[in-house]
């Protein structure tokens, strides 16, 4: 097997092994990343010298990622490495600072290979709205990788990393990991820090990790989790040794299949992929049931509503001030003339497409009607979890309603791509944890399930995820490509 | 919904049942985002339109205000907003106060004048 077809746990055994070194495995990644790349677009920055930081100062041979060569979404802050959430306004910013994902993933000797292409500020389900370029989905590259973590899910596919960081603040780890055939860990809201990301929707943003195997995620996980006195919502919830928790079988777990996740829009193929799916989970011993998530329908609404109006605010930073191009001085008469040049030039269609309708939801005489319902229906969807969790130990579904649809074809129609939410935008309302992994194909299409635990059961999450994934094997088939 | 019938590739019960309560919350209070509208929108988020973008938009938002009006068809009578989702109230800390050490990194992040370590830009008014 080549170096870069190894996962993360087979990568370190090699080190200890002593059968390679850190140095030709970095090396490995990165002339694979440039005979392979073109034809993907994944990276929009290559960090060239990663070789030369593996001799990183404050780790070293016993650190538990010496050596691990990984890519971080392009809104994670990376010190003196472009940031630019695919995104004009953006477009030369170089944070002098590194998010605390960031740094936990170099204190530990991870090497950064470079940033990943991303919907612009995270806003889409295809990778289609970045600025810069269009990432190719690496099992048929007429397709889209998902969005919005579509360069990470791409490079985790393609082998051009071991494992990259992402955000999921409706399904932008979930979806991209279903296309890419990939496995996407989106933990609780709060589990991993936010500070030095580039905030989409506060409420709703969680930082996760796209990864070969369940395994892989699990390591990821205990060195990203926890407290961080810069993120608010990071609570003191216990940090679990995931990786130590992993099971190979069921038997006593209860898992709900929520009826109304299997709606005639549920693509046919796909559904005979996940019923399968289900059925391997009840062989492995865990007991299946039907349950109900009654508020399903108005997740997709309730999500844009609330995120759009959280964008808007969020968006409000970025004006060409203190970061990012912008009109010269002379070029406007004043400074409100300066703030319209610089966001007109520098977003693109979503980003203002978003930010309107949030400004609309939140504007006087449309906040009652808008942004306090989707408030209160949130709430009714948080119960439906609630209230299932008290029945079932997981809830399973398809990760996405279909298989990664073709380049072009939703990008001209908003609410088709928001439909591509649809299963994944009630947990991130819910604020629950969720993985996607690979369950099988549908046309030579890869088909995620998605498992969903209650809040803060990572652990018993990833255990269950593992179990799959070890009984089925769908995770070890790889793409193929005529170069 | 406006006008004719939007296909979605998505099709079946699901789409049907969105354009059913669509076509529900339209006959209880149908919004009209006008051109107007989003223009004052647009000024609202300091973002300047074409006026191809200006049809563009009001036509696509006016879909997205449709579709997301179905949230009227839910009773929310007495229910609480949700906020935050995982519980947390009122995370504190001392008031310390913290040098950050790279100030002059990070004013250099902007690429306008700077004076006595203050970006300088156009007035405000004027």
């Amino acid at each position: 097997m080549g170096i870069t077809e190894l996962n993360l746990v087979e990568t370190k055994k090699l080190f200890e092994e002593k059968k390679v070194s850190p140095q030709e495995v970095v090396e490995a990644y990165l002339s694979r990343i440039k005979k392979i790349d073109p034809k993907i677009e994944s990276y929009l920055f290559v960090n060239e010298g990663a070789t030369a930081d593996v001799q990183h100062p404050t780790s070293n041979i016993q650190s538990p990622l010496f050596g691990i060569p990984i890519a971080h979404k392009d809104v994670f802050c990376t010190a003196g490495m472009p940031t630019t959430a695919a995104s004009k306004i953006l477009a030369d910013y170089h944070p002098p600072f590194d998010a605390t994902s960031v740094a936990k993933l170099k204190a530990v000797g991870a090497v950064n290979l470079g940033k990943l292409n991303t919907d612009e500020f995270t806003m889409g389900a295809s990778t289609e709205t970045s600025a810069f370029q269009k990432t190719r989905n690496p099992w048929d590259l007429e397709r889209v990788p998902g969005g919005s973590s579509g360069g990470s899910a791409a490079a985790v596919a393609a082998d051009l990393c071991v494992f990259a960081t992402a955000t999921d603040t409706g399904g932008s780890i979930r979806q991209p990991a279903s296309f890419c055939g990939v496995t996407g860990l989106k933990p609780t809201y709060g589990r991993i820090s936010r500070y030095g990301v580039i905030s989409m929707a506060s409420s709703l943003d969680t930082i996760g990790v796209i990864t070969k195997t369940v395994a892989d995620a699990a390591i990821a996980l205990e060195i990203l989790a926890g407290q961080d006195s810069r993120d608010a919502t990071t609570g003191d919830a216990l940090v679990e040794k995931y990786s130590e928790n992993l099971r190979t079988e069921l038997k006593g777990l209860k898992i709900g299949i929520p009826k109304e996740y299997f709606v005639e829009g549920l693509d046919s193929k796909v559904e005979k992929v996940i019923r399968e799916g289900i059925a391997q989970l009840k062989k492995l011993g865990a007991e299946i049931s039907e349950i109900s998530l009654p508020h399903t329908e108005f997740a997709v609404p309730t999500y844009y509503v609330i995120a759009s109006s959280e964008i808007s605010t969020n968006m409000a930073r970025f004006d060409g001030v203190r970061y990012g191009p912008t009109v010269a001085n002379e070029e406007v008469e004043n400074l409100i003339e300066m703030y319209f040049e610089n966001r007109t030039r520098g977003f693109g269609d979503e980003v203002k497409r978003r930010i309107m309708l949030g400004t609309f939801a939140l504007s006087a005489g449309y906040a009652d009607k808008f942004y306090k319902k989707a408030l209160q229906v949130r709430t009714f969807i948080k119960r439906d979890f609630d209230e299932t969790f008290k029945k079932v130990d997981f809830i399973a579904t398809p990760t996405a309603p279909t298989t990664a649809f073709k380049i072009g074809e939703k990008i001209d129609d908003p609410i088709q791509m928001y439909l591509a939410d649809i299963f994944t935008a009630p947990a991130s309302l819910a604020g629950v944890p969720g993985i996607s992994i690979p369950a099988g194909f549908a046309e030579g299409l890869p088909v995620g399930l998605q498992l969903l635990a209650p809040q803060f059961a990572e652990s018993k999450l990833l255990a269950v995820a593992h179990a799959f994934q070890i009984s089925t094997g769908h995770h070890l088939k790889k793409p193929t490509f005529n170069l | 919904m406006r006008g004719g019938k939007l296909t979605y590739h998505l099709s079946g019960r699901l789409t049907e049942r969105f354009l059913e309560l669509a076509e529900w919350a339209g006959k209880m209070r149908r919004m009209q985002i006008t051109k107007d509208l989003i223009r004052h929108i647009a000024k609202l988020a300091r973002i300047n339109l074409t006026e191809a973008e200006s049809k563009k938009f009001t036509k696509q938002m006016g879909a997205i205000v449709g579709f997301i009006e179905k949230l009227n068809s839910v009773d929310t009578a007495g229910i609480p907003e949700t906020n935050q989702v995982n519980g947390m109230e009122n995370v504190l800390r001392e008031d310390e106060i913290e040098n950050f050490p790279k100030m002059s990194e990070l004013i250099a992040c902007s690429h306008h004048p700077i004076e006595n370590n203050q970006i300088k830009v156009k007035k405000s008014i004027g």
